[in-house]
This record gives C-alpha cells, structure tokens and sequence, in this order.
C-alpha cells in the first residue's frame, strides 16, 4: 500500500506543475521570464518537455502538443483515495518521491519488533522511528570477522615501486630496455671477453629464435672489438685476442641489466643520472635459492665530477631510505668496472653482514669506446634478496614461480 | 656470473708462509677487505672466495704473498731471480695448441703442504684462466725422470703409446680419450684436430699428453727434487700468465726458478711490468690528496712498487689500465676509510610512462579486488600452448634451456594465471587474480629480433563462476579508463565456444574475455571453473595518449 508525500499531496491539490503550465500556455504563448514566475517551474519545465507538450524558441515556451489527459495526475488522486494504480505509473510516481510505501504497513512491519530484542536494525524500524522502543541483542564484540581477501599488490611491484620512487626522488631518469638482447650490448660493451666463462652456455640463455641480433652503428662496434684486441684508445691493454663478430651477435637473453646502461651510455651526454629496474635471465635449474629469472635495480651516474666517494654516497643514500641501517662496502671484481665494489648490509636478526649486489666505476674500456670520457658510477643490485631478508621469505620461488595466495594475501607490505 | 673460485689453505702453513700469527679478526675480517669474502673457517682449514682477477691468490703461497705486504707484516716488493737451467724445449708446429712454454723448478722439498697448495693451484688454473684446459693446461713433471731435450710435437691419435699417470696399461692417445678417465673427461678438447699434442724426451718417450694427462713415467712424489713444468694452450698471454703464477709460488717456497729455452728465447720471464700512472687522475678519482711517497707506501700493500711508474711483479695478470692501480691503492687504504658523499649532478627525473600507466591499471585492478601475481616471463612450450588447447605458434625459444619448465618466452600472461590457479587449488576461494606483466614476441623488424608487449591478464575462479561476473569487472575496469568498448562474439580455442567474445575499441581487437574451457582447467588440473580476461596494454596506451 502507498500513500502520497507531502510533495504529493502538495500536487493532489494544485495540480502537477507540468499540468499547470500546459494550463497556462493554453492561455497564449509566455516569455521565459514570465514562465519563470510560476510555482515549481523547472520541475514543470522538465516533464512538460519530456512529455513532448512544450518547446523552447528563443526566449519564448510554445505549447506544441495539448495533452489529452494526465495520468500521473489522475493516480494521485486513485491512490488518495487507496485505489489501485498501474505498475508504470506507480514507478513514475515513486521515482518522483511523489508517493511512498504506507507508513502503516512499515508500522504494522516494525511493530512486530516493539519491546522484542531484535537482532538487525530495520530501515522499517529508523523510519517508524520505533527503534526507541526494541532492545538489541548483545554480540560478541570481540570475534575476529570472517576472513575476506582484499585486492592487493604482488610483493615484487610494491617494492619496483618503492625503488622507483627512491631513484626518480634522487633526480634519476627511468631507463628500460630489451628483454631478448645481443651479445655485444650484453657483454662485449661490457668488456667482458668472448671466452669469458659467463658467455658459457651454462650461464646464459641463448636464443634459437631469434638467433642472431643486429649489432649498433661500425664506430661503437669497431672501437669496442679494438678494446678488447688491444686497448684501442682507452689506454688499456686490452684483452690480447681476436675479437669476432660473431659471437657479439648471438641474441640472448640478458643476463643483468647492466646491458641497459651500457645503451644508455652510447646516448647520454653528461651530466646524466639513469635508472632501470628490469628483468635478467640465467640459465639455472629452479630450487629454494635460485631461479633463472630474476629482478636487478640498475643505476648509472655520469658525471666530469664524480668518484669512489660519490658512488659509495649514492649505494648509502638508497639502502637508508631502504631501510637498512648500518651499510658497509668490500673490494669485489667485475669485469666492466675498477673499483669493484659489493654493498654489504648489516642484517640485525642475524647478526651477519649480507652483500646485496655489485657496483663500482665503469672502466675505461667500457665507457670511451661508448663515447664517455668522464667517470661513470654504475651499480646492478639484487631486488630479491633485501625483499627477502625484510619480510622473512627463505624460498626464491614464492616470488615469481609458486605466487602462494595464502603468503600474497596475508604478507605484511609495509 | 663470475667465476668465483672458493679456495681451501691449511692455516698453520698460511700463517708460516706470511711469517706470523693471524687472530680471529684478521681472517674473518681484515684478509676480506682485500676482496675475498671468507667461505667457511674451522680450527684446521679457512677457505676464501677469489675472484677472477686474483688467479695468484689461488695459491697458499701466493695468498699468504698479498695478505702478508697488506696487513702489514711486510713491506717487501716481491722480486724474482731467475738462472738458466740449459734444459731446451723443441716447439713444432702444434695447431690444436699452437703455445708452449716452460719452466724448470729445482731443490724441491715436497712436502704435504706444498703438494696440497701446487695440485689445487694448477686445478683453480686449469679450471679458470684455462677455460677447463681449453685455453691452458700445465703439466708437472719429475724432471729426473726424463732425458732433455724435450719436444714438443703433433702426432697422429694413433701413433704414439705410453703409460698414462694412475694407469698400468700402455696406451696409444686414442685409447687414452676412450678409456683413461681424464681422457673421457678432455678429449672433447682435441676431437676436432687430425694430429693430437704431446712432449718427448730424447728418448722419444712421452712425458705428457696435454691438456688430458701426463705420464706414469713422470710422476711427482715426495721424494722428487727437480720439477719440469709444461704449459700448453691456445692464447700466448694466458700461458705465461699460468706459468708465472706457478712458478712465483714455488718460488716463495724457496725453491730455485730455471728458465728453459723455447725457440732461442728464455721462459719464464719474471721480470716486472711497468704501467705510467698519473697522480692527479688518482686523487680526483678517489678524493684523496696522495703525495708520491703516500702513494708509494699504499701501493707497497698491494706488492706494487714504484719509481715514477708503478711496477707490477709477473704474477699480477689483472693490471691493464691506471684505473686497476686506482683500485689497489683504495683497497690498500680501506674501503672503509672513503666517506660516502652525494655529489650534486644537477639532473632531472623522468618517469617512463608505460611503467607509470602500468601502475594506473593495476590500481583500477586492485580497486576491483583483484590479487596481484608476478610470474615468470620464462615459460614452455607445454604449458603456452598445449595445456591452453592452442596451436603451437613461433615464440622467442632458448638452445640450451636447463630448466625444463623454462624454455621459451611467455607469449601471453593467460597460461601463468591458469599456472597460478593451479599452485593454489589448496587456497581460499573464489579467487580473483590479475597480473600486468611483459611478453616477449619474435620480430624481425626489431633490432633484436623480438620485441615487449605489455599484456594485462585476470581471472576469476570459483565453485560457480560466471560470464556476467567478469563482463561486470571488464565493464568497470573500462569505464575507469573512460574507454567505449564492444564485445564481439568471437571464438578462442582457450574458451567455451559461445561464451566468449573479442574485446573491441574503435574497430580495433584489444582483448578477449570468456569462460575456461573444461579442456584447458583439465590440463592445468583445475576443478573449479574459471572466467578470464586479457588485454593489450600497449594498444590500450597508445588509445589513452
């Protein structure tokens, strides 16, 4: 059962504002300033229009077509008088808040609850107001609530994020680069030497398709395949071998992201700061400790002015706001840069110090065929390992192989 | 990546050798700041990791020769005499590896610890500057045992025959490579040459067969007094660098060094190199502001010398550029001495806005209460396509996989999704998973011959799943990007016929969404249905920008 709002009730007695102005425009045609004057206009305006009964030309509201009869009116007055009305009309009427559901059947509804201790709060009971009169019923306040999932990042992205974030912070530009990658901007820009026992099958995946990439333009090539041979014009002495072009075209999948800095360096002039947090592939069976993909948080700076100290303030800088507190550096070797250095944290629970990836300043060899002539500090850390030691996860495959819904749901990010 | 050698020392005869006491401290944190992290330590043994670039520190001797200058215990430059031994080697011409030289080692007392340190010497040479004896390979002989001179020669597999070392037979070199166990183990090395290499004495009889074995006739015992050793291999500058490794170890025994004649010159060369160094370029590298004589002092740490240029004694195989010397002096001064600074390289940050878009979508994902999953970009052949009820299509695939599960690269994120849902069948449902992530597709066009595509993949999985479920999270997820998209009836081999559709923005396919055919949660041993969608990030972006 319904009955009319007071709005309804209003309209009952007037009439429907839309009636009302069909009414008037019946009388001759009205400047809109004039039509404004009347009660309730732009809900008339609206439903007139709609109806199709009136036009706006200009400033003038035209009647164009005089309704034979109005319905919605005639269904105020029905249900008044607690007649049915038609389901359409009723709907109109409902949407309109010209009507509503009878306070009696919500009454008769709530009252079923008076002086009962009720376990929900109705709607029927707020809008009878008789909530004042129902007791509740206590609950356990205390029961944790059933267990829903929310949607939630992946613990590798909220990191990347955060790395991200730490990098554009320091004022660095996010690089990115191939996944399947040649030889030469792998390794060979990186002065490592063709024999070099990491080009070993064993370690890097190479492509059967793509089998072969195309190498850059023949200057870079050429002095790098002459600082390998024989130092070029770096001032080395190079690695004493012939150097082939064959092997540096070999597509491979890559094996650090520091391929990724080594293009950026034939682009960039100085001074520059480049990041790229980035995918690498080895060729290693899948177990606790290793999986033959991983991610590496890459970083040039490349600077006339920079050195040791800068390159050991920027590993600091980011392993602070990492989180960690107490950050150490040890001699290390890598074939592209001299001073090698391993960034070690002190890891509390422990009690040990745990290295954390390789950096160091690019060599010459690696920089001057590229056509960089100022210091470049370089850095290619490990994301897995400080992620794992933060949030306690002793297995490598939770992150991107197993993706343990119980562990992602649950992890505690922050 | 890097080869790291872990090498085993006895302390007592390290501690000999460097000629005093090492505490606690020094080994576990003094002797790493030279570079090498120690391995592990008990009362007896300590073993280091060595990098590379150290190949003379793989040595007892050669060890206890760099901590000794650098934690101070001496401040010696290392120098090497050397006197002719008359011996003469005769080098033919050997194409499967084309270099030799040679040293005679005289007055040796062998004892436990000498052989301990000289077999896991020539071992950790063998197996890195040798590239596992490709590249070198020594040889040890009791040189009393043979009559000089020696020649070094190639000879036909078959023509030649002599009791390999650890074997009673007498062998041609075939059957060596066949059944002597260096032999299966080498012979891999010489197949592709007619003439195999071998040194003989005056008498014709072999002292070695290199690089698989030596022979019985030569064996080195505890009683043996003069050493003849061979180096053979493919790169000039490797093989004498193994043979001054070698031999400055044995040296430092104080054992007496001969040279043997090669082709009219002398081998072993032991004297230094020299390298010009300017001051400036390493006191602007290191902040530092180094007088001649600092310098001069620092590097005597490092066993460097110095008289204008710096000298580098014949076993340091890892100096060729004045930037090595730059790292030297900072290891000598400590790593730990360099105050870290931020220099101000005034530079801008810049967003990749692929990575940043990326992050937009997953956030409308999640919203959408989708779990994020990160999988492997490494997939296979069986799960991209077999267990999906798809055609084996072209995809960017690996030689030499080790892994069986990774040989190829994921061409679509759907099959990790299904791979994910079927790790987790254990776990909570429903289950509403999504992960944006790369692809990787054969592209000739590209410079190297395969090109990312970003692709965004979720799925729903639940006791009763529905179409209307994920149209609802597709709808939601496009109307967040302001996108107006159809759906096209479409097919897909991964999909229930009918209950799938192609995802369309402005005529264009971007996507497709459907419910998992039976077949598919079959192969992935899913028992509860499933309904996903994917789309193409980078055409989403492209539409966006």
């Amino acid at each position: 059962m319904y009955c009319l709002t007071e709005e309804g009730r209003r309209y009952l007695e007037q009439g429907l504002p839309e009636k009302r102005l069909v009414e008037l425009l019946k009388k001759g045609k009205l400047t809109m300033q004039d039509a404004q004057k009347m009660a309730d206009f732009s809900i008339a305006l609206l439903w007139a229009k709609k109806n199709g009964w009136v036009a706006v030309r200009g400033n003038e509201l035209n009647l164009v077509k005089e309704p034979k009869a109005f319905p919605e009116q005639d269904a105020l007055g029905k249900i008044s008088k607690g007649a049915d009305v038609e389901e359409n009309i009723l709907s109109i009427l409902l949407s309109r808040k010209l009507i509503e559901e009878e306070r009696e059947d919500l009454r008769r509804k709530a009252e079923k609850s008076v002086g009962k201790e009720i376990v929900n709060l109705t709607e029927e009971l707020i809008k009878t107001g008789l909530w004042r009169k129902v007791k509740f019923r206590e609950y356990n306040t205390e029961v944790p609530g059933k267990r829903i999932h929310p949607g939630k990042k992946h613990i590798i992205s909220y990191y990347i994020e955060r790395i991200r974030k730490i990098f554009l912070d320091l004022g660095f530009q996010e690089a990115s680069g191939p996944l399947v990658e040649s030889s030469f901007w792998n390794f060979d820009a990186l002065y490592q030497p063709q024999d070099h026992p990491a080009r070993d099958l064993a370690d890097t995946f190479y492509m059967k398709n793509p089998a072969v990439a195309e190498l850059p333009d023949k200057r870079i090539v050429d002095e790098v395949a002459k600082t390998h041979e024989n130092g070029g014009i770096t001032k080395s002495s190079g690695w004493g071998y012939r150097w082939n072009t064959i092997n540096a075209k070999r597509a491979i999948l890559r094996t650090h992201t520091t391929a990724v800095s080594a293009r950026m360096l034939a682009q960039v002039e100085p001074p520059a700061k480049v990041f790229c947090i980035g995918r690498v592939f080895r060729n290693e069976t899948i177990d606790y400790k290793h999986l033959p993909e991983f991610t590496q948080i890459e970083g040039i700076v490349v600077d006339e002015n920079v050195g040791f100290r800068d390159l050991l303030g920027y590993l600091k800088e980011f392993y602070i706001r990492m989180g960690f507190k107490k950050i150490r550096f040890r001699p290390s070797y890598f074939p592209y840069t001299e001073m090698s250095v391993e960034p070690e944290v002190f890891f509390e629970e422990k009690g040990e110090w745990l290295e954390l990836g390789g950096a160091g300043i690019f060599r010459p060899e690696v920089t001057v065929p590229l056509g960089i002539d100022v210091p470049v500090l370089a850095w290619g850390l490990s994301l897995e390992r400080p992620v794992m030691l933060k949030l306690a996860i002793n297995d490598i495959r939770n992150f991107y192989y197993k993706n343990d819904l119980e562990l992602l749901r649950n992890i505690n990010l922050w | 990546m890097i080869a790291i050698a872990v090498v085993e020392f006895l302390k007592k005869d390290l501690e000999h050798l460097i000629g005093s006491n090492m505490t606690e401290d020094d080994y576990r944190n003094r002797i790493t700041m030279l570079g090498c992290p120690l391995e592990k330590m008990d009362k007896q043994k300590i073993h280091y990791e060595i990098s590379p670039n150290r190949p003379d520190m793989y040595s007892a001797e050669g060890f206890a020769r760099a901590i000794r200058n650098f934690l101070g215990v001496s401040k010696q430059i290392p120098s090497y005499k050397l006197k002719p031994s008359g011996v003469k080697l005769d080098a033919g011409k050997v194409d499967a590896r084309p270099y030799v030289v040679a040293a005679v080692i005289r007055n040796v007392k062998l004892t436990e610890e000498v052989i301990v340190s000289l077999i896991q010497l020539q071992e950790k040479l063998h197996d890195t500057i040798g590239r596992k004896r490709k590249k070198v390979a020594i040889g040890i002989h009791d040189l009393n045992s043979v009559k000089p001179p020696f020649h070094y020669k190639s000879v036909k597999p078959g023509g030649i025959s002599f009791v390999p070392l650890d074997s009673k037979q007498k062998m041609n070199l075939k059957e060596i490579g066949q059944k002597h166990p260096k032999g299966k183990d080498y012979i891999h090395i010489l197949q592709a040459h007619e003439k195999w290499p071998v040194i003989v004495d005056k008498n014709n009889s072999v002292l070695s067969f290199p690089p698989i074995i030596n022979s019985e006739l030569t064996r080195v015992t505890n009683r043996t007094t003069n050493l003849f050793i061979d180096v053979t291999g493919t790169s000039e500058i490797a093989i004498n660098q193994a043979l001054n490794i070698l031999v400055t170890a044995m040296s430092d025994r104080g054992f007496s060094i001969e040279t043997v004649q090669i082709k009219g010159k002398h081998v072993p060369d032991l004297r230094p190199g020299k390298i010009s160094v300017n001051i400036d370029y390493i006191n602007k590298l290191l902040d530092m502001d180094l007088t001649k004589n600092e310098m001069k002092e620092l590097l005597s740490k490092m066993c460097l010398g110095f008289d204008g240029s710096v000298t580098i004694p014949p076993y340091r195989v890892d100096i060729m550029h004045p930037i090595d010397i730059a790292e030297d002096i900072a290891i000598a001064k400590g790593y730990a001495t360099f105050e870290p600074r931020i220099p101000r390289v005034a530079t801008i940050a810049k967003r990749n806005e692929i990575v940043e878009f990326s992050g937009f979508l997953k956030d409308i994902m999640i919203g959408l209460g989708f779990q994020e999953t990160v999988s492997m970009i490494l997939s296979n052949g069986e799960d991209e396509f077999r267990k999906m009820n798809l055609p084996e299509e072209e995809a960017c695939e690996a030689v030499n996989p080790v892994a069986i599960e990774c040989t190829m690269c994921r061409k679509r994120v759907l099959p990790s999704l299904l791979r994910v849902l079927s790790n987790n069948k254990h776990r909570d449902y429903p289950q509403h998973i999504f992960e944006l992530g790369d692809v990787v597709v054969p592209d000739k066009a590209e410079e190297t011959g395969a090109t990312i595509a970003k692709m965004l993949s979720c799925a729903v999985s639940n006791s009763t799943v529905s179409y209307e479920e994920i149209s609802s999270y597709l709808d939601a997820f496009m109307k967040s990007l302001g996108l107006n998209y159809k759906m096209r009836k479409g097919s897909h081999k991964s999909l229930i016929d009918g209950r799938c559709a192609e995802i369309v923005v402005d005529n264009k396919s971007i996507g497709v969404i459907g419910e998992i055919h039976p077949h598919v949660l079959e192969n992935w041993n899913l028992e509860k249905p499933a309904v996903a969608f994917e789309l193409n990030v980078d055409e989403i972006f492209k539409m966006k920008k």
